[in-house]
């Protein structure tokens, strides 16, 4: 029997990302009218390259995301993931992937960044089904944002990370 | 694993399972496919259906699915398979709607199984995204 199990599935979401440069420029996850800033729409060529595997162009994963917007702005002095506001939340209800959730007791996580260091990340998403023993999937598969991965590497050596590992747990982030 | 929705990339998709057993007898046992080196998924295109006759008899993946069968170590133990070790399924770096590699589970159940209906077991795909 083969199953097909579909990514992604509705992921609660209760921080986007927001980065402010040096000329104190925010950028973030969502603009104001809820459209999504995905990391392929403001990286250069240089945060990518092409995969032996099948020839097509990737990313380079934890490279610096913000190169291209940093020539304009500065570097990115403060990273911080903002809890939603009601205000967010309507304006990404279209979103077909993502549950925004609005928890007004959770604070925001910001971490400043220094001159020699710039950001970058990556988001551990899971998906959990029940498995019966016929091989069936039983019931809706479940999604969950269980991890944000921060690193702050050197701009000399790239190679030299600091790795913050913002774990979600019990409806709440906590930094390790 | 079907992908599709928005994102920039996903990547690194790896899976476990829970401590769950079923009563499948002594011999009996759950088990996934595995590789001697690289991801031990199968690509799509690769996949064998088991065959044999329902209810009776099965033909194991270690013998019958081509894409693991010329493996060293052919089957491992899919409870060995835990959120703080899952297994590498696809490595592959993907940046378009499209389907990963399959995870290939088969049961296994001895003569002195005990018949009856079994609880689901929770497996999970752990998958990283930019």
């Amino acid at each position: 029997m083969s199953n097909i199990l579909s990514y992604p599935v509705k992921v609660p979401q209760l921080y986007y990302w927001d980065v402010e440069f040096e000329d104190k420029t925010h950028y973030s996850q969502f603009d104001s009218s809820g459209n999504e800033n995905l990391v392929k729409d403001f990286i250069s060529e240089e945060n990518t390259f092409i995969d032996p595997r099948d020839g097509n162009r990737k990313v380079k994963t934890f490279s610096n995301y913000f190169s291209k917007l940093e020539q304009s702005h500065g570097n990115v002095k403060m990273f911080s993931l903002l809890p939603f506001t009601e205000e967010q939340k309507i304006k990404c209800e279209s979103r077909q992937d993502m549950v925004i959730v609005v928890d007004k007791s959770i604070q925001a996580i910001t971490k400043e960044i220094p001159n020699d260091m710039f950001v970058t990340f990556k988001k551990e998403n899971t998906v959990g089904y029940g498995m019966s023993a016929k091989g069936d999937i039983v019931g809706e598969p479940s999604g969950k944002l269980t991890k944000f991965v921060l690193v702050l590497c050197n701009r000399e050596n790239p190679q030299v990370q600091t790795v913050y590992n913002i774990n979600f747990q019990v409806e709440k982030w906590e930094l390790t | 694993m079907n992908f599709s929705g928005t994102f920039t990339q996903v990547s690194n998709i790896r899976h476990y399972t829970d401590a769950t057993t079923w009563t499948w007898g002594t011999a009996g046992g759950l088990v996934r496919g595995n590789r001697d080196t690289g991801d031990i998924g199968c690509p799509h295109a690769s996949y064998v259906q088991a065959t044999g006759t329902p209810g009776v008899t099965g033909n194991q993946i270690a013998v019958s699915h081509s894409y693991y069968s010329g493996q060293t170590t052919k089957t491992t133990n899919l409870l060995l398979d835990t959120s703080s070790a899952p297994a590498t399924i696809d490595s592959s770096l993907y940046t378009t709607t499209g389907n990963s590699f399959d995870v290939v589970i088969q049961v296994s159940v001895d003569t002195n199984g005990t018949q009856g209906v079994q609880a689901a077991k929770t497996n999970t795909f752990l998958v990283d995204e930019v």
